[in-house]
């Protein structure tokens, strides 16, 4: 934040055509556009309450998820087990419950990494131009052609499991499409006005980079992250699934995982599981998507 | 005209550093992975520190490191991958054996969400806003949303448990004839349910892909041009709108090579389908390294390839390219 004391500080002059230039609307516009769509509501809705039943399962799970229980084995849904127990007697709405806490922090986080890393190498690029983004551009194609889940299926078991890996693996695979719109971004605005001015008044790169440009991609960035959150999480359940993902001993995958051995014995296992993971996914997508639109139908 | 020469010479001369880059990755990780080669080999304590040894220089794993990657460089750039711990096999064969499974299902699902993903994104893009696009753009987000494995389970309980119109694993029912007419009924009948589930979902991927597209193409200059010159309407979408929308599809459509890999880990499991997925999934459970690093570099270098065939096809249907590659 400090400037060169012989120059002037370039944000008093990049504030107005900052203001009016802005790539991207206010909050309150995008809302206005957000709340056009019915399905976005109901998706933002329902998103929220799984939210709430995340952050709230050891007040709101009547059950431990873990604890095994051998005189309850294979109940159908009840009064005593809504949604039924699996064939150690666990309850699984108590299990999907917690299930749901790792699958969202599984999935912010690998977010947070994809969305760090994307900006860096975006920025990187898009500023810097030249044989650094001609370099970085041909990796950012290559990394978006791995099949991540077949790596992290190979890596995982190699680098030993753990939440940290899984979110790292993932993650660290999913930033290609944040840093390409993260470059454009760059790109566009490296010649815009406000930027021109502050470098005209002797800003320094990473000044520009940090004060004058990043600021402006933040929303385009957050809607990246959030259309990379809901892949993030169905590929942590499939490695559960497959036995490699979250070491947490209950987890969506997982309890899918069990539910496939008990095929055709407790449809209940599988089906209310899978729908609280479906509803998480579809409800992210769609809210993402809609967030997606608001932010770009003004530009 | 001259340039389409350099440029495919580029493309191939750019994917040789990411196949050597892949092979130093593979060789890193066999030297990372926990516990030693050898140890995974016999297993722990069944033979003697000597015997050890001895296994060890016969494999050559006293050598300095740089010795150990040129004999592995080596015998990779000659085919040879190894043996299996688990199968006492050639890795090579044993994948190769695993190949025809894959393609089928994959190609299949690749052909059908190609067709209908294109033909529902078209649909979709012709009228922006309405009903019909709205349901079939949160159909396919739904479609894409969904868990496959998890679909793939539900669609086993009903119509393979319940209803016992397909069958519940497998790719063929055993004792056929191989060829015969009932051979290929049968895996038509096992391909369905996994095809189906599959193919959902990308049909999805695509169609979303495909309406962005071809709205962005609707909106171009040569269209309006087009339309005055008095074409009908037809004739506009389908001979110049369209045919300009699938020109970035194909690029995705190249990505989903390697993305269909990851797909089939899943599908295959659920479905018992016997191909690569399920094998790198018994690799893992098994840690039996050789196998899992030769299905690691077949994955590499086949999305390696896919990159440099899609690249070339965007440029065979792209002329504007040819000039500055």
């Amino acid at each position: 934040m400090a400037s060169l004391p012989t120059t002037p500080d370039p944000r008093p002059i990049s504030a107005e055509p900052d203001e009016l230039r802005r790539a991207t609307p206010h909050w309150l516009e995008v809302w206005n556009a957000f709340r056009l769509s019915i399905v976005a509501l109901v998706s933002l809705g329902v998103l929220l309450l799984l939210a709430f039943a995340a952050a709230f399962a050891p007040w709101l799970a009547p059950y431990s998820p873990t604890e095994v229980n051998p005189m309850d084995i294979l109940q159908g849904p009840s009064g005593l087990h809504w949604w039924g127990t699996d064939d150690l007697g666990r309850d699984i709405y108590s299990g999907a419950l917690y299930g749901l806490r790792i699958s969202m922090t599984v999935g912010a986080m690998a977010g947070l990494v994809a969305a760090l890393l994307g900006t860096v190498i975006g920025a990187l690029a898009g500023f810097l131009g030249g044989w650094i983004d001609a370099l970085l551009m041909r990796f950012t194609d290559f990394v978006l052609t791995i099949p991540v889940l077949f790596l992290a299926l190979v890596l995982i078991p190699v680098f030993g499991s753990s939440r940290l890996i899984v979110i790292l693996v993932i993650g660290g695979l999913a930033w290609p499409s944040i840093a390409r719109l993260v470059r454009a971004e760059f790109l566009k605005l490296r010649s815009e006005a406000f930027v021109e001015a502050a470098r005209g008044y002797g800003a320094r790169r990473f000044k520009l980079i940090f004060s004058e440009i990043l600021p402006n991609t933040f929303d385009l960035v957050l809607v990246a992250t959030a259309l990379q959150i809901p892949a993030a999480i169905l590929i942590e359940a499939g490695l559960s699934f497959l036995g490699v993902g979250d070491p947490e001993p209950r987890s969506l995958g997982l309890m899918l995982k069990d539910a496939y051995g008990l095929l055709g014995l407790a449809w209940w296992s599988a089906v209310f599981p899978g729908l609280v993971l479906s509803a998480l996914a579809i409800s992210l997508n769609l809210v993402a998507d809609a967030f997606n639109d608001a932010v770009r139908g003004h530009e | 005209m001259s340039a389409v020469p350099r440029i495919v010479g580029t493309r191939l001369l750019q994917a040789v550093p990411l196949v050597v880059a892949t092979i130093v990755v593979n060789f890193a990780i066999i030297h990372l992975a926990p516990g030693d080669p050898v140890t995974m080999m016999v297993g722990e304590g069944a033979v003697s520190a000597d015997q050890m040894d001895t296994l060890r220089k016969s494999l050559g794993l006293d050598q300095p490191l740089y010795v150990q990657f040129f004999s592995y460089l080596k015998s990779v750039l000659q085919g040879d991958l190894g043996i299996s711990y688990v199968y006492h096999q050639p890795v090579t064969e044993i994948i190769a054996s695993r190949i025809p499974a894959t393609l089928l299902l994959m190609g299949t699902t690749y052909v059908i969400s190609t067709i209908l993903g294109i033909v529902f994104g078209i649909v979709a893009a012709l009228r922006p806003s309405s009903a019909q696009d709205r349901i079939l753009m949160t159909v396919a987000i739904l479609g894409y949303s969904v868990p496959t494995f998890w679909l793939g389970f539900l669609a086993l309980m009903v119509f393979a448990v319940e209803l016992g119109w397909a069958p519940i694993s497998g790719m063929v029912d055993s004792g056929l004839a191989a060829g015969s007419w009932e051979y290929w009924l049968s895996v038509l009948r096992h391909l369905a349910l996994p095809a189906a589930v599959v193919s959902l979902f990308y049909t999805g991927l695509i169609a979303r892909l495909m309406r962005t597209s071809m709205l962005n193409s609707l909106r171009g200059d040569f269209i309006v041009t087009a339309r005055a010159m008095g074409l009908s309407r037809w004739r506009v979408i389908l001979r110049h709108a369209v045919p300009t929308a699938i020109t970035p599809i194909v690029t995705v459509l190249g990505l989903q090579v390697g993305l269909m890999l990851s797909g089939a880990v899943l599908t295959e499991t659920v479905f018992g389908w016997p191909g690569l997925g399920v094998l790198t999934v018994q690799a893992v459970a098994q840690r039996d390294y050789p196998l899992l690093l030769g299905m690691f570099l077949l994955t590499s270098v086949m999305v390696i390839i896919a990159n440099v065939v899609t690249d070339l096809v965007y440029l065979a249907i792209n002329p504007r390219l040819r000039g500055n590659g």
